[in-house]
């Protein structure tokens, strides 16, 4: 699946659209995603002359709403939601156990992985991680997403 | 020194305060123009949790600029919305362990809590000793 497909399912779009392609998606068990970064990004808009190779290090976190996206797919993909009239969104409740191991720079491609550890309802405990070239470069332990309706995402005024 | 990539830029000033006592709070202004709006979500636009997340680390940073990555994000609950036109207050804690730095906050917006959030930050090598 690529981008067409993917804004079928998920409401996010550029610069929030952080998956490039599915590979595999077996609803209500796994998800697998890549992500190319590439050095047009807009998060690399402010890199000066004399900025050393740290300095491109993918912000950490957006590779974790990358991350995030895909496991949307997985949250989504039996239930729609391309648009936020579409009546429900994925809500994320918990981000726990995330763990940095190396980082990444353009020309690299992220593959993620996300698995339901648990699922109950609309409700889903995920986890998995995020590899480059076969090495770690994230584990996610404990990622908790509900599908909910869009009218809880809209914030109440407050007068 | 050189700017590292960021993923909004600069895109949320935020005023920051350190304590003697070491505690840190700031407050965030998240402008109606922030470049994530766009694309999360076409006609409901939504802070992402993840410049929460940013939000505490660059809180840190003022106070400990040598903490340039984040080790593990421990925790993060999600508590309410954070919308364009907010702002965020954060309350940050930050404790050295035997692991690096680890920097617990808690966010809030008018409306109530927005997030709890633990990250923990290595120390470059030699840092404080």
């Amino acid at each position: 699946m690529g981008p067409a497909d993917i804004i079928r399912i998920v409401p996010h779009r550029h610069p929030m659209l952080l998956i490039d392609r599915v590979e595999t998606l077996c609803p209500g068990e796994l998800v697998v995603a890549t992500k190319a970064v590439t050095v047009s990004e807009p998060c690399y808009a402010g890199i000066a002359d004399g900025a050393t190779a740290a300095d491109f290090a993918y912000p950490q976190s957006l590779l974790v709403e990358s991350w995030a996206t895909a496991a949307e797919m997985l949250m989504l993909c039996r239930r729609p939601a391309p648009h936020v009239d579409g009546g429900h969104l994925m809500v994320a409740g918990a981000i726990d156990d995330v763990a940095f191991h190396i980082p990444v720079h353009p020309g690299d491609v992220l593959r993620h992985e996300v698995r339901v550890v648990k699922l109950v309802a609309d409700t889903a405990i995920l986890a998995g991680d995020t590899r480059c070239d076969g090495e770690l470069v994230a584990a996610f332990g404990h990622f908790v997403a509900a599908l909910r309706p869009t009218e809880s995402l809209r914030a109440a005024p407050t007068g | 020194m050189t700017v590292p990539a960021r993923a909004w830029g600069a895109a949320v000033h935020a005023e920051v305060t350190v304590s003697d006592g070491g505690e840190i709070t700031a407050v965030a202004h998240i402008p109606a123009g922030h470049p994530a709006f766009p694309g999360h979500f076409p006609g409901l636009p939504v802070f992402p949790a993840v410049g929460l997340i940013d939000l505490v680390h660059d809180c840190a940073r003022r106070a400990r600029p040598d903490l340039v990555r984040v080790g593990r994000i421990e925790r993060c609950r999600l508590r309410g919305v954070v919308a364009p036109g907010d702002d965020v207050s954060v309350k940050l804690t930050m404790t050295r362990t035997g692991d690096g730095v680890r920097c617990a906050a808690k966010l809030r917006t008018s409306r109530g809590p927005a997030a709890d959030i633990r990250l923990m930050c290595h120390e470059p090598p030699g840092a404080g000793s």
